[in-house]
């Protein structure tokens, strides 16, 4: 994938590079290569925060999305089926969906207290012959095994997406003090020049302004992309009470 | 499997967290990259030549204008000779006194005089300012260079008020092009129609006196002036090139044309 899509963009920069790019005098680089090496460390640590946010951000949305998927099939499977071990037979091959940690531990605790009430020889071993129901003991146990469930599943939802909010009120303060380091020391050249020229003012502000362009930059999508995310993660939360939900009603109806 | 063991097993996060930071840091080297070979006028402001904008109004011109003078609207004088002082008259001796002792007539009628009609108010012209001689503005047929700045082209349809159109000819090198220009857009523009109205249109013409952008820039609500304004420009097509005394490259205008039924 990436030979791929290095390939065009490598050829279109040679393009470019051939054909216009002799001209360029004050770009955005010759900016970054005059500021001084506080306004470099600076720019270096906005990078970091952008590269590592966007990477949360394609993997938060990935992993979301194949999330989605697989929740769908799952609830389609879920509601099909008559048998919770048909269902657990499935859940191996769904294993992004959050429901799927629900059932999973849903199922051991329901699993877990049957066999405690039932033992296999009682049914068989009945005098009347009659299918004796398997009963629950406590069905607020298998409630609060969901509930666990759930909390672990927004958990793992929600790991890393605080990075995001860090990202978005950090990186602008950090863009603002680089900027605020490169206007001092554009003064202090001012006043060794001792010329309020405009010409000699201008140039070291711009440096110092690109510091801020670079906060900015890094915080925009941090922002964005946090607040849509938690909100999925919300989205995610209330299908799995939902799901709960459900399940607590089908163990009732069949096991009490 | 205990309810412990499932949900161990569930807290592990899906893998990918690695592959997804080394394809942004690939995104993030690639616009670097693209930063550092791009032109420069993508990130900094271009430098191109100052593009002349102007607006003119076509129609309703100015009062007494009468259409098409490069002098617009400019008040039409004639130059009247400052009149020239009386010369003096020399002082006279007082007359002769009569004799004191003369004999009244005994039938001499008294002289009768009018009194003059009391003045109630000033006369319009000396209103507030004092009566000077020199040059003067009269109604008259010959053109005299005033310093007034002319407000546009007239170029009325129906010689009805024209409104005020925002061209400052007087900076502009070259009015005899634009004359020619408004001419021959007039000449391709249909004034008759059933709805009054002002449409401006604004148009770019280039060096060598093509017509391009043309588009209705205020249009009125009557769908038939508009198109008719803008057949007018479009149909002109093609203008003698921009004067050489004119030095940019295009020259944009915003032609205002004004409909009076």
């Amino acid at each position: 994938m990436r030979t791929l899509g290095s390939l065009p963009l490598a050829l279109w920069l040679q393009a470019q590079s051939g054909t216009v790019a002799e001209g360029s005098s004050t770009s955005i680089v010759t900016l970054v290569l005059r500021s001084s090496p506080i306004s470099k460390l600076v720019l270096l640590a906005l990078g970091l925060l952008s590269v590592i946010s966007w990477g949360i951000i394609l993997y938060k949305l990935w992993t979301f999305r194949r999330s989605e998927r697989h929740t769908t099939q799952f609830l389609d499977i879920f509601r099909r089926s008559n048998k919770f071990s048909e269902v657990q037979a499935v859940c191996k091959s769904l294993d992004d969906s959050p429901l799927v940690g629900l059932f999973q531990s849903g199922y051991a605790e329901l699993t877990a207290q049957l066999r405690q009430t039932a033992p296999p020889d009682a049914i068989g071993s009945n005098p009347h012959g009659t299918v004796v129901r398997p009963t629950l003991k406590s069905l607020a146990a298998v409630d609060r095994a969901l509930l666990r469930a759930s909390a672990v599943e927004v958990n793992k939802l929600e790991h890393r997406i605080p990075f995001l909010a860090t990202t978005a009120s950090m990186a602008p303060f950090i863009g603002l003090f680089g900027t605020v380091w490169g206007i001092i020391t554009a003064f202090e050249g001012i006043g060794q020049t001792g010329s309020t020229n405009l010409g000699v003012v201008a140039p070291g502000i711009a440096d110092a302004l690109v510091a801020t362009a670079a906060g900015l930059f890094a915080a925009i999508p941090a922002v964005y992309f946090y607040n849509g995310l938690s909100n999925r993660v919300k989205l995610f939360a209330s299908e799995m009470d939902d799901f709960a939900m459900e399940f607590l009603n089908i163990a009732e109806r069949n096991f009490t | 499997m205990d309810v412990g063991d499932v949900l161990r097993d569930r807290m592990q996060e899906p893998a990918g967290l690695q592959r997804m930071i080394m394809v942004s840091c690939a995104v993030h080297t690639a616009i670097a990259v693209a930063l550092l070979f791009a032109p420069a006028r993508w990130v900094s402001h271009s430098q191109e030549a100052p593009r002349t904008v102007m607006t003119i109004s076509l129609g309703g011109g100015g009062p007494r204008s009468g259409g098409m003078t490069a002098m617009g609207d400019r008040p039409v004088q004639v130059q009247t000779p400052p009149e020239q002082p009386k010369p003096r008259e020399p002082v006279r001796p007082p007359a002769a006194k009569t004799p004191e002792m003369t004999v009244p007539m005994r039938n001499a009628r008294p002289s009768r005089t009018t009194p003059a009609p009391s003045v109630k108010q000033a006369p319009q012209d000396a209103k507030g300012r004092t009566p000077t001689r020199g040059p003067e503005t009269r109604a008259g047929s010959t053109v005299a260079e005033t310093g007034t700045r002319g407000q546009g082209f007239g170029l009325s349809t129906g010689g009805g008020p024209g409104s005020g159109s925002t061209l400052d000819v007087a900076d502009f090198c070259c009015p005899d092009y634009l004359l020619l220009m408004i001419e021959s857009v007039r000449r391709s523009w249909n004034q008759n129609q059933s709805n009054a109205g002002q449409v401006v249109v604004r148009f770019t013409i280039q060096r060598d006196g093509s017509l391009t952008d043309v588009l209705v820039e205020r249009p009125t609500g009557d769908p038939t002036l508009n198109i008719a304004a803008q057949r007018a420009v479009v149909l002109t097509r093609k203008l003698p090139p921009l004067p050489d005394a004119f030095p940019n490259p295009t020259l944009t205008v915003h032609l205002n044309f004004q409909y009076q039924r």
